[in-house]
C-alpha cells in the first residue's frame, strides 16, 4: 500500500459512512443512485445487501458499512447507492455500494495524501490506499478493487457465515 | 501472380471460410469413420474427396497457403482411391484422421487462443500419406513430364506435350465459357485465381470479354462484368474442370464443351465478340429451366449470422418482454379499454416474437453427436475394445447455449462408458455378449425438456461396489440405508471413482462430478439407470431454452420469487392449525399422501409476520414430491432470466433473477438446490455430522428422502444428482 | 489503395498504390468519375501498385471508354510493374485498350 501509486492530481468522490469520510477515485464510479428497492438474496452474508434493477440489468449491491465492521446501513433520505466498476478475478463487474450520504467530488494533490496509518483507523487498513487531508478532516481513500477482491470477500463471507452458524446453533 | 488477391475485407472472408471448413472437417470425420465400416462405398470416397478439395481450393483462395498445400496431398491420395489405384486401409483412415487434426490446427493458426501447429507432426503425416499414395513417384514423373514439355515448347508448342504433367487420360481440347454472376466477387471468389487453377490442368488460353462492362457511372464496383472464353487442352477430364469451379458454381454461368461437341461452343462461329456478349447476357437473363437468372437471384434459403448478433437480438427481445410486462400491469390499473386493447396486442406480438427468436437459437444436436464418432473410434483403438456408436434423434433441436455446453459432459460420459462400462472382449465373450459393444447416443423431446441419453451395453453398475466405495471414502456411514437411485447419485460426488485401476481414459474420478456441475448450470438434471450385466444409461434432462422460462410468481413477506412452472403441480392451503397439528414436523397430508415441505419464510429467515393461511406449492422434482410454503401465489409470468453474475455465483438456491412489471427484481428459485439445502440444514439442526461434499445425501435425512420418494410419481429408479 | 493525386496544368494523375481490388473499387469508381468530370486530362499510374483485380480493370477500361465519349484525354503514365502486367495478362486481358499501358 504505497503512496507512490498516487502521483498525480486526481479527482475523488467523497461519501460518508457514519461520521467517517471515505473517497474513491472518480474513474471507478459509474453513477450515484438514490436508494431504490433492493431485493435481498436469501442465505447470503449480510454485507451482500441484494440486487437492484439498473435500467434492465441486475446489479449486486453491498452494504459498505458492514464491509468495514460498522452496523447495518439504515435507510435515510440521504442514503444512496454508489455504482462502481471494479475488477473481480480479471473480469470487470458493476457493483453498487450503499453509502450513508454522498458528499462531493474533490481534487487531491499527491502531497495531500499520506500513507494509511497502521493503527488508529477503525477499518482494515489494507482497503485503504491512503489518507487524504482536507481542512481538518481526514479522508480515507479506498482501494475499491481491493475491497471487492475475491480474498477479501471470502474473508468477510466466512467471518459472517461463522456468525450465522453461531446464530443458528444458539 | 505469386500471392493471391486477398480482398481488403479478407478477415471477414477468412472467418466464414474457417466456419465452413470446420463443418466440412466434422463431415469428413464422419465419412471417414463410415468408410472404415464400408471400405467399398465409392459414394463416401467421393464425398471425402470433394470435402478435401473444397478445403484446399477455398483455403488457397483465402490465403491459407500452408493448409491448402497440406490438404492437397490428402486430396491426391483420395483421388487415387477414387480412381481405384489405391485401396482404403485402416492405415490410410487413421492417417487421414490425424491429418484432419492438423488441418484444424492450421485453420485456427494465428487465431487467438489457438493451439500451435505441430510442424513435425504435419511433416510426418505428409510423408506417410505421400508414400501410401505413391505421390513421390508421380511427382518425379511429373517433373520429367514438365521437362519434356519445356523441351517441346522450344520447337512447337503442341498441347499434347502437356499431357504428362496433367496426369492421366488422353488430352482433349475443351472450350469453357465462364460468365461470373453478379455476386461472384462479393462471395470472395476471384476469377484470376480460377484461371490460374485451370492453367494447372493443361495448356490454357483465356480471352477476357469486356464488352459487357457498362458505362462507368453505371458500374456496380463489386460486380465482375468481364467474362471469359477459355480454351483448355487437358487430359484431366470434364470432372476436374468442373471441380475448379466447384465453389462458384452457384454464382456463375458455366459451360464446358469438348472441342468435338456441337454448340454452344462458340469458338468456331464467326460471331463478333459483341454478338457473343449479347448472347451470353441473354442466356444469363432468360429464366429457362435449369439455368439460373442473375438479375433476379433466388433468395438464399439460409444465411450465416455471427452468434454475437443473435445473442444481442435475443437480449433485446428479452428486454421487450420485460417492458411488455410493465405495460400490461399499467394498463390493467388504468381500466381504459383502448389502452388495454393495445397492450393485449403488444402482448400477443411480443409472445410471438419471443417464440421466433427462441426458434432462431435452436440448433440440431447433430454436429455435437457426430463429433463423438471420432472419440469412440480413437478410444476403441486405444483400449483395444470393439465399440460401435449408434446415434438417434440427431435432428432434435436445442438452444445453442445448451448445445455448446453439452460437449464436455457427454464426452465424460462416453469416456466413462468406454473405460469402465464396456468389458474387455474376452469378458464379453465369456458372458455370451456380442463382441462388438454398442454405445447409443440419443436425444428426444419430453415436454419443455430435451432428454439426451448415453447408453452402453456394458457390465452395468454394481450398486454394492458403489456403496462400499462411498463408505471407504467417508461419503456415507455404514448404517446409511440408501435406495439404488441414491447409490447411483453418489457416482457424481466429487472425487468418487469406482474403477480399481486408474486409466488414462477417464482419469482419476474427476469428470463425473463435472458432468453434474455442468448440467446443473444449464438448469438440467442427471439420471442414472443401470442393470447389472446389461448396461448403463445416463440421461441428461435439459431445458429447451436458456433465455426465458415460464414461471409461477409467489410472495414471501415483501419479496417475490419465481418457481419454474414446469415442475409445479398444485397449490393447497396451510393453516396455523395444520402447522400446530404437525407437531413441528414439516409434513403435509395431501389426500392421504405425506409430503414434506419447506417453509420459505423460515428457510430464508423472513422476519415479518406470517399470514393466517399460507399456501403450499407442490412441486415434482428429481428429489421427489415436495411442498414450498409461501405467503401467497401471485400468478404465472413469463420471465427473462438474468444472471446474478460473478458476485453471487456462490448462491445456490437462486438460479437467476428477473425484472418484474413494476421494475423490482424477483429471484428465480432453484427447487432442487433449495431442497438439498433444506435437507442439509435439517441434518445440521439435529446435530448430525455435516457433510463435506456439497449436495450429497446426508445420512441423517434418510427418512426425509424416503418420504419424498414415496410421494414420487412413478416406480422409476432414477436418481437425481 | 492509397491514392495520391498530382495536378499540373489541367492534368490529373492518379497514382494507385498497393493492392487495387474489390475492397477499394467503389472508391476508385467515384474518383474516376469525379476526375473525368473536371474536363482536364486524366492519367493513371500503376507504378506503385502491387496487384490489380478484375474489378479494377473493368473500372479503368470503362473510364477509358467514358473519356473517349466525352473527349477527355485519358491514359497511363509510368511503368506498370511486372507483377501487375502479369496479373492482367493472366486474367486473359491481352490488350489493355488504354493508351500508354505498357503491357
Amino acid at each position: 500500500m504505497s503512496v507512490c501509486e498516487i502521483t498525480e492530481t486526481r479527482q475523488y468522490l467523497t461519501f460518508k459512512l457514519g461520521n467517517e469520510v471515505f473517497a474513491t477515485d472518480v474513474a471507478k464510479v459509474r453513477e450515484v443512485l438514490d436508494l431504490t428497492p433492493i431485493t435481498a438474496i436469501p442465505r447470503t452474508p449480510d454485507f451482500m445487501a441484494g440486487v437492484i434493477n439498473l435500467r434492465g440489468s441486475v446489479v449486486p449491491v453491498v452494504d459498505f458499512r458492514l464491509c468495514f465492521g460498522m452496523s447495518k446501513t439504515e435507510n435515510t433520505r440521504n442514503t444512496c447507492i454508489v455504482v462502481v466498476e471494479v475488477v473481480l478475478e480479471n473480469e470487470s463487474i458493476v457493483i453498487g455500494a450503499l453509502a450513508d450520504s454522498v458528499e462531493e467530488v474533490i481534487d487531491l494533490e499527491p502531497e495531500q495524501i499520506e500513507p494509511a496509518p497502521r493503527i488508529g483507523a477503525h477499518i482494515r487498513t489494507d482497503f485503504i490506499r491512503g489518507m487524504g487531508k482536507r481542512d481538518t478532516q481526514f479522508i480515507m481513500i479506498l482501494d475499491i478493487d481491493r475491497v471487492f477482491s475475491a480474498e477479501e470477500l471470502a474473508a468477510v463471507r466466512t467471518q459472517q457465515s461463522g456468525n450465522a452458524l453461531l446464530e443458528a446453533a444458539a | 501472380m505469386a500471392q493471391p488477391l486477398v480482398p481488403s475485407n479478407a478477415e471477414q472472408f477468412k472467418q466464414s471460410f474457417r466456419e465452413e471448413a470446420r463443418e466440412i472437417l466434422t463431415e469428413l470425420e464422419s465419412a471417414l469413420l463410415a468408410l472404415n465400416e464400408n471400405p467399398n462405398d465409392s459414394e463416401l470416397v467421393s464425398r471425402i474427396f470433394r470435402g478435401l478439395h473444397t478445403i484446399k481450393g477455398s483455403g488457397s483462395m483465402f490465403g491459407f497457403e500452408k493448409l491448402a498445400s497440406f490438404t492437397h496431398n490428402l486430396e491426391t491420395a483420395f483421388d487415387e482411391v477414387r480412381t481405384g489405384r489405391l485401396e482404403i486401409s485402416a492405415e490410410l483412415i487413421d492417417l487421414t484422421l490425424a491429418a484432419l487434426d492438423q488441418i484444424r490446427a492450421l485453420l485456427e493458426e494465428g487465431a487467438a487462443g489457438a493451439a500451435p501447429v505441430d510442424p513435425a507432426a504435419c511433416a510426418a503425416i505428409l510423408s506417410s500419406v505421400r508414400k501410401l499414395a505413391g505421390i513421390e513417384e508421380r511427382d518425379d514423373a511429373a517433373k520429367k513430364g514438365a521437362a519434356k514439355k519445356d523441351a517441346a515448347k522450344k520447337n512447337q508448342p503442341a498441347p499434347v506435350a502437356v499431357a504428362a504433367a496433367a496426369g492421366a487420360g488422353a488430352v482433349e481440347n475443351w472450350h469453357i465459357r465462364f460468365v461470373p454472376g453478379p455476386d461472384l466477387m462479393r462471395c470472395g471468389a476471384n476469377p484470376s485465381l480460377l484461371l490460374q487453377e485451370l492453367r494447372q490442368l493443361g495448356e490454357l488460353s483465356a480471352r477476357a470479354i469486356l464488352d459487357a462492362v457498362p458505362p462507368l457511372s453505371e458500374i456496380d464496383p463489386e460486380r465482375c462484368y468481364i467474362w471469359w472464353e477459355i480454351d483448355l487442352a487437358t487430359g484431366a477430364g470434364r470432372e476436374a474442370i468442373r471441380d475448379v469451379f466447384i465453389f462458384v458454381e452457384d454464382a456463375c454461368e458455366l459451360s464446358i464443351a469438348a472441342a468435338g461437341d456441337p454448340a454452344p461452343a462458340a469458338q468456331n462461329s464467326p460471331a463478333s465478340d459483341a454478338e457473343k456478349t449479347a448472347r451470353a447476357l441473354e442466356d444469363g437473363r432468360s429464366a429457362s429451366p435449369g439455368r439460373r437468372s442473375y438479375d433476379k437471384p433466388e433468395p438464399a434459403s439460409s444465411l450465416r449470422v455471427p452468434a454475437a448478433k443473435l445473442d444481442q437480438f435475443v437480449d433485446l427481445v428479452g428486454e421487450l418482454v420485460t417492458v411488455q410486462a410493465r405495460l400490461s400491469e399499467l394498463s390493467s390499473q388504468r381500466d381504459d379499454a383502448e389502452v388495454t386493447a393495445v397492450s393485449e396486442e403488444v402482448e400477443r406480438l411480443t409472445s410471438a416474437l419471443r417464440e421466433s427468436s427462441m426458434n432462431i437459437r435452436m440448433m440440431p444436436i447433430r454436429s455435437t453427436f457426430e463429433k463423438f464418432r471420432r472419440l469412440v473410434h480413437d478410444l476403441a483403438r486405444d483400449l483395444e475394445k470393439n465399440v460401435e456408436l449408434t446415434i438417434e434423434g440427431a435432428d432434435t433441436e436445442l438452444d445453442k447455449t445448451v448445445i455448446e455446453q453439452l460437449g464436455d459432459p457427454l464426452m465424460h460420459l462416453i469416456r466413462n462408458s468406454m473405460d469402465h462400462g464396456i468389458e474387455p472382449a474376452d469378458v464379453r465373450a465369456a458372458s455370451g455378449k456380442l463382441l462388438t459393444a454398442t454405445i447409443h447416443l440419443a436425444a428426444r423431446h419430453s415436454g419443455a425438456s430435451v432428454l439426451v441419453t448415453v447408453t452402453d451395453d456394458g457390465r452395468g453398475i454394481d450398486a454394492d461396489a458403489v456403496r462400499r466405495r462411498a463408505i471407504e471414502r467417508g461419503l456415507i456411514s455404514v448404517e446409511t440405508q440408501l435406495t439404488e437411485s441414491q447409490v447411483f447419485a453418489l457416482l457424481f460426488e466429487p472425487g468418487f471413482s469406482t474403477a480399481k485401476q486408474v486409466t488414462d481414459v477417464s482419469g482419476r474420478g474427476v469428470g463425473m462430478d463435472v458432468v453434474r456441475q455442468r448440467v446443473e448450470s444449464l438448469r438440467g438434471a442427471v439420471e442414472v439407470q443401470s442393470q447389472p450385466g446389461q448396461g448403463t444409461s445416463v440421461t441428461l434432462r435439459l431445458p429447451l431454452t436458456m433465455a426465458i422460462i415460464d414461471g409461477l410468481l409467489v410472495g414471501v413477506g415483501d419479496a417475490c420469487f419465481v418457481l419454474p412452472l414446469s415442475i409445479t403441480l398444485e397449490c393447497i392451503e396451510l393453516t396455523r392449525q395444520d402447522i400446530a397439528r404437525a407437531n413441528g414436523k414439516h409434513i403435509a397430508n395431501v389426500r392421504g399422501e405425506l409430503v414434506p415441505y419447506i417453509r420459505l419464510r423460515e428457510h430464508f429467515r423472513v422476519r415479518s409476520r406470517a399470514p393466517e393461511i399460507e399456501q403450499i406449492m407442490l412441486v415434482e422434482t428429481g428429489e421427489g414430491r415436495f411442498g414450498f410454503v409461501v405467503d401467497q401465489v401471485l400468478g404465472n409470468c413469463q420471465t427473462v432470466i438474468k444472471s446474478l453474475g460473478r458476485f453471487y455465483r456462490q448462491v445456490q438456491v437462486v438460479s437467476g433473477a428477473t425484472i418484474l412489471g413494476n421494475g423490482t427484481v424477483a429471484l428465480i428459485l432453484d427447487p432442487e438446490r433449495l431442497i438439498q439445502d433444506a435437507m442439509r440444514e435439517e441434518t445440521r439442526g439435529r446435530g448430525g455430522r455435516m457433510l463435506t461434499a456439497q449436495g450429497g445425501p446426508p445420512e441423517n435425512s434418510v427418512d426425509f428422502r424416503a418420504l419424498a420418494g414415496r410421494g414420487s410419481a412413478g416406480p422409476s429408479a432414477s436418481a437425481q444428482v | 489503395m492509397p491514392v495520391t493525386l498530382g495536378q499540373k496544368d489541367a492534368l490529373t494523375c492518379i497514382h494507385l498504390e498497393g493492392v487495387v481490388d474489390i475492397g477499394c473499387a467503389a472508391e476508385l469508381k467515384d474518383l474516376l468519375i469525379e476526375k473525368l468530370k473536371s474536363g482536364s486530362a486524366v492519367y493513371v499510374s500503376l507504378e506503385s501498385a502491387t496487384n490489380v483485380d478484375v474489378t479494377a480493370v473493368q473500372l479503368l477500361w470503362a473510364a477509358a471508354r467514358e473519356a473517349q465519349r466525352v473527349g477527355v484525354e485519358f491514359g497511363f503514365k509510368g511503368q506498370t510493374p511486372e507483377a501487375v502486367r502479369f496479373a492482367i495478362a493472366e486474367a486473359g486481358i491481352q490488350e489493355f485498350p488504354v493508351p500508354g499501358f505498357t503491357g
